[in-house]
């Protein structure tokens, strides 16, 4: 026992000095590699013009034997501006832990896209690779591995990272190495409030959400509810207790002062993230006569409080999510089951909108659902959109200053790299004929659009469905494909 | 002779840590490493003097983690004027460490009335406690939004300026507070006080029999703690620069955190002083190796590192100190025998 006991010591400690050596030698920067690959590049275009003159010269020959003229060969295509170049991305993201599914559907946005524009050519010849890094939701984690990205794999733009939390402890190493981050996800008005000026934030603020939600209340559901009430609406929110939730409730209280201070708010309920029991809270809102129930919650939560309402047979006569949390999402139809029907939600982003091509934006839904057996949504969509904006604003660089920009993945300047995708992201306007033009302002917010869907009965046409039920956009115009449901008329 | 030999032993990892910076200069990440590796083993160093030395089996080691963090956040917060963007914010970390030892005193006083497994759950229910008052008082402490910290500005004198968004004034922080720590406990171990401890993890009631005030003594073992986790929880705020109190993994007052610290301890050798040490330097340096080898192939990672915890708790129940310790006491023995 005792030369087992010393046994596994020695090993112990073996093991820990061959890690902390393979990390190091792991982690040598890449700046020497880097250079070789660009002297290797180098190299192979001196190869190509020299095989190049070689065939020519071949040619000569034949035609010097007397053999009959051969027709002129067209000359090659131009190579592409920076062929041979690779364009690092780093994806930061918490793909274990309580976020982990949402956080995957933003990696597999960011990975469809990279395959695709790869296999299109990639960024005017240059390859995106993409170095991806779990932190597991913990924010020491999340600036470790930033920290790895910036400094050992000198990526170019890092990509992340779902929680708005983890965003805090993120962004003052991405600030502090003048490295450009466009979010997956991230909704906290707050991101934007810090003076980072390499911040990209893709997710829509809490006051988007909360304005079109308390506007739909007041111009679609007051309108044919009131006749019934025939009083101001009595709301009660419910939220948990995490940054975009408080968030979401906050703004929503705002708006609903402003555009309807009538309305009473009968009841706040704010409870722990994974709350194993809502009946206390539903038996209390049941009791208060409520109308209307405003939610901001991961799907899981949504799910259970929605199983509950219906055991406890609570009906208000709608309830509404009130932010970008889970209840935009299709896991939450997924757990939540039939009861969910009639669920209204603000959402940023769902396929059967009124784009400008709704069928590439069905294309779209219908390619990420083969590829990945789950479908497109509001962490994905922005994954996807997003390498497309930093392929667009390398191409659009390179318009303007095709040399500066060769000259930049020539020598692997990571620093001057970056600020070609900051400005980019500052400045520039991005069209895609699936969603629509975005743009970043000032702070660094994307200018994302917030519809109201509801949680309807599918039919063959749909992309995706579960428990024979699908989102659809139902309101604002032009964006809806149909008109709501109102659930106390079923 | 032997005197020589001690003093080796302490000067030579003294001097390896306070070279390793300029060995390492140009990688920051690295560094960073070494940062969360000095700080939480300093913060398992606070676990290990309340459970390795006085046997109190606490599991809400987070809560003066956390108290430390909040001190630091919450006069950012509310004296911004004074604090936020201000060298005067490490004052902060001496203030976290007072009330997270007045705290310890008063969590003390209410929890020591139990023992054993009654006690532990006794700390995890005031961690829980404190985290949900955190939480719910959104006017005081923003509630789940959190508290963001900015880093301290430079630190100029006439003859030199610290940078704090550099990583090598952290390391010697962080190093620093290790190695006082260290010295601490081990003065600690060898004075009328660690014996009392002793006492009192060994068999209380016999202590008590023998006239140990085993409550004082548990209490001034509570407050050591709660001091060294403040501290630590302190730092890490001003470090990392966000703080919140909701339930997610590296919660500032959540089960994660007080975890950590065991593991750490368990790992290293409980009742030595390097075994914190030893065992955070297992938990982040190859926790981090195992993260980037395999960590984003769906927790693979997780699955290595907690199957070596197992094996670790079954065939090295005092951790590597604890063990390399026991068998040169036994050699020792076996020699003067």
């Amino acid at each position: 026992m005792r030369a087992l006991e010393v046994g596994l010591v020695a090993i112990a400690i073996i093991a820990l000095i061959l890690s902390c050596i393979a990390t190091y030698y792991a982690l040598i920067p890449t700046a020497a590699v880097s250079n070789m690959s660009a002297e290797i590049s180098k190299l192979k275009g001196s190869i190509d013009s020299l095989s190049r003159d070689v065939s020519s010269l071949k040619k000569d020959v034949e035609a010097l034997k007397g053999a009959p003229p051969t027709p002129p060969t067209p000359p090659p295509p131009p190579k592409p501006l920076l062929e041979g170049f690779i364009l690092r991305v780093g994806v930061v993201q918490p793909l274990t832990g309580p976020f982990a599914y949402e956080a995957e559907s933003g990696l597999y946005g960011a990975m469809m896209a990279t395959e695709e524009i790869n296999a299109a050519g990639g960024i005017l010849g240059a390859r995106i690779e993409l170095f991806v890094e779990d932190f597991g939701g913990d924010p020491k984690v999340g600036a470790t591995a930033a920290e790895k990205l910036i400094t050992v794999n000198r990526v170019h733009v890092i990509r992340g990272s779902y929680t708005s939390s983890s965003m805090y402890a993120i962004m003052p190493v991405a600030e502090k190495y003048k490295c450009p981050v466009l979010t997956i996800g991230c909704s906290a008005k707050e991101l934007i409030e810090q003076g980072w000026k390499y911040i990209f934030k893709t997710a829509p603020l809490s006051e988007m959400f909360a304005e079109k939600c308390v506007q739909f209340l007041k111009e679609v559901i007051e309108p044919e509810l009131k006749p019934i009430i025939k009083r101001p609406f009595r709301i009660a929110i419910l939220h948990d207790k995490s940054l975009v939730a408080v968030s979401d409730r906050n703004e929503f209280l705002r708006f609903k002062e402003k555009m309807a201070p009538e309305w009473e708010i009968v009841a706040i309920e704010a409870y722990d993230i994974g709350c194993p029991d809502f009946k206390p809270i539903i038996e209390k809102l049941k009791a208060l006569g409520v109308d209307i129930v405003g939610m901001s919650s991961f799907a899981g939560d949504g799910a259970l409080i929605m199983k509950q309402s219906a055991e406890l047979g609570f009906k208000p006569y709608l309830f509404i999510g009130i932010g970008g949390g889970g209840t935009q999402a299709p896991k939450f139809i997924e757990l939540s089951g039939p009861v969910v029907q009639y669920f209204f939600g603000g959402n940023e982003y769902w396929p059967d909108r009124q784009y400008p091509a709704p069928d590439k934006a069905r294309a779209f839904g219908e390619r990420f659902l083969r590829k990945w057996g789950r479908p497109l949504d509001f962490q994905s969509w922005t994954g996807y959109a997003g390498m497309y904006m930093i392929k667009q604003v390398i191409e659009k660089a390179a318009e303007k200053n095709p040399d500066a920009v060769k000259r930049a993945f020539e020598r692997d300047d990571v620093a001057a790299i970056r600020e070609i995708i900051k400005e980019g992201l500052a400045t520039q306007k991005f069209y895609f004929d699936w969603c629509g033009e975005l743009y970043f302002d000032a702070r660094g917010q994307m200018n994302s659009i917030v519809t109201i869907t509801q949680i309807l009965p599918a039919t063959p046409a749909d992309i995706w469905s579960v428990h024979g039920l699908t989102f659809r956009t139902v309101w604002p115009p032009p964006y809806n494909v149909t008109t709501p449901v109102f659930p106390w008329k079923k | 002779m032997k005197k020589g030999i001690q003093i080796i032993k302490w000067v030579v990892p003294i001097l390896l840590g306070l070279v390793i910076p300029l060995l390492l200069q140009g990688q920051p990440y690295i560094l960073h490493l070494f940062v969360l590796t000095f700080l939480f083993a300093f913060f398992a160093q606070s676990w290990n003097v309340l459970m390795g030395f006085a046997g109190q089996a606490s599991l809400g080691q987070a809560l003066f983690f956390g108290m430390g963090s909040y001190t630091v956040g919450l006069l950012v917060l509310h004296l911004p004027h004074y604090f936020k963007g201000s060298n005067l914010i490490w004052l902060g970390i001496i203030a976290g460490g007072a009330i997270a030892l007045l705290v310890g005193l008063a969590i003390g006083v209410v929890t020591f009335r139990i023992r054993g497994p009654y006690f532990a759950l006794a700390t995890i229910a005031s961690l829980e406690i404190v985290r949900l008052v955190f939480l719910y008082a959104e006017d005081f402490t923003q509630g789940g939004y959190g508290i963001v910290i900015p880093h301290p500005p430079e630190f100029v004198t006439p003859f030199f300026v610290i940078d704090f968004i550099e990583k090598i004034p952290h390391y010697y922080i962080a190093f620093f507070m290790l190695l006082l720590s260290c010295i601490v406990v081990h003065m600690l171990s060898k004075s009328k006080y660690g014996l009392l401890f002793l006492s009192i993890k060994e068999d209380e009631d016999a202590a008590s029999s023998l006239g140990v005030n085993s409550f004082k003594i548990r209490l001034l073992a509570m407050a050591i703690s709660g001091f060294i986790a403040g501290i630590a929880g302190a730092y890490y705020a001003i470090y990392v620069g966000f703080i919140d109190p909701n339930f997610e993994p590296g919660g500032v007052l959540t089960l994660f955190t007080s975890v950590d610290a065991i593991i750490m301890c368990l790992i290293g050798g409980i009742g030595t002083v390097l075994g914190p040490f030893i065992g955070a330097a297992i938990k982040i340096m190859f926790g981090e190796y195992l993260r980037i080898s395999f960590g984003w192939r769906s927790g693979v990672d997780l699955v290595i590192f907690g199957s070596l915890l197992i094996v670790f708790y079954l065939f090295i129940p005092k951790g590597i100190w604890g063990s390399i310790s026991l068998i040169r006491e036994k050699r020792i023995f076996r020699l003067k025998k």
